[in-house]
């Protein structure tokens, strides 16, 4: 390929001559929802984790309860959710985190 | 009074520089003549690019521009960078990931080229400054080969360094500025430094090898002056 094919901008007086800028995709929004609506998250097991009162479980409801909002993509999270399901709570950690932030559940 | 002020003067013109009658600012330079003779530390205009230059080795006479006689003179009206390092010389910086790059970059894509071919990958004409340069290039599969980068500033080259490639690896380097290295930030931020030209710079990249794609970060501004 020539180098007739470099594209020619100018900035002022000045000719800068390049190769075809890389396409770049815009930086991906942060992903972050309301406290409450991460809970409804939890579907139909929301009231019995809210109202489970071993130690462990109390704690991961605590750590999300004082916060302003809830980061799906905080490393921390998906052992937060493991510790649910190991007190039994049937919920799916996976669709929690991925399910894309709708509107409503921005914080 | 006056004839023996007209008399000083003349004593003045005989033993000064017009550059120290004016105190030595390059307000009163003299415009540089091939021949001429001028002295250590006098500043000269250079008539090539309009900028003042001062003579740094003994008084003497040349027939070589001061813009282009780096022996003899410094730039005084700005600065003259004459030699360039590699300013990265660890690994992979991360300055492009997914397809962003760090910010205040412009990111191009180098198509592939020949073995031996020099390829024109970045030309600057005008006046102005080179604020940033980072070229990578990924292996690809390709066969280990050797890539030579040369950047060459107002007919000078500033630098020139040869920069392995590995069979399965990129090789990333810097003439210009450096990034930021902070863990967890991805893509880095580009730190500029600053190579002035007064006519033209460009950046050139040959491989032992062919080459596929690669990728030239770059930053750059005009300066603007008085024609």
């Amino acid at each position: 390929m020539s180098t007739e094919q470099m594209i020619e901008t100018r900035i002022g007086g000045l000719v800068v001559r390049h190769w075809p800028l890389a396409e770049q995709s815009p930086l991906p929004a942060p992903r972050h929802t309301s406290v409450g609506a991460f809970f409804d998250r939890f579907g139909p097991a929301k009231w019995a984790i809210l109202a489970d009162a071993s130690p462990q479980v109390r704690a991961v409801v605590q750590d999300a309860s004082v916060r302003s909002y809830i980061d799906l993509d905080n490393a921390d999270l998906p052992a937060g959710l493991a510790i649910l399901q190991a007190a039994g709570h049937e919920i799916d950690a996976e669709a929690i985190v991925d399910a894309p932030v709708a509107f409503s559940e921005s914080p | 009074m006056a004839q023996r002020r007209r008399n000083y003067r003349a004593y003045l013109m005989a033993t000064a520089s017009l550059d120290e009658l004016n105190g030595g600012n390059s307000l009163g330079a003299l415009v540089w003549q091939s021949g001429r003779i001028v002295r250590q530390w006098e500043a000269v205009v250079s008539p090539l690019d309009g900028e003042v230059y001062r003579r740094k080795t003994a008084t003497g006479s040349g027939a070589t521009d001061p813009s282009i006689d780096t022996t003899n003179y410094r730039a005084a009206s700005y600065n003259r960078v004459t030699s360039q390092a590699n300013q990265w010389a660890g690994g992979a910086p991360t300055v492009t990931t997914n397809n962003t790059k760090a910010s205040g970059t412009t990111l191009s894509t180098v198509p592939g080229f020949t073995a031996g071919e020099r390829k024109l990958v970045l030309s600057l004409t005008g006046r102005g400054a080179l604020l940033f340069a980072m070229l990578r290039w990924s292996a690809s599969g390709a066969p280990a080969s050797v890539l030579r980068t040369e950047l060459v500033v107002d007919d000078r080259t500033i630098f020139d360094a040869n920069q392995s490639l590995g069979s399965a690896n990129s090789a990333y380097w810097c003439p210009v500025g450096t990034v930021i290295a902070i863990t967890g930030a991805d893509p880095r931020t580009a730190l500029p430094n600053r190579v002035e030209f007064r006519k033209s710079a460009a950046l050139y990249v040959t491989s032992n090898v062919a080459q596929g794609l690669g990728q030239v970060l770059f930053e750059t501004m005009y300066e603007g002056y008085e024609s």
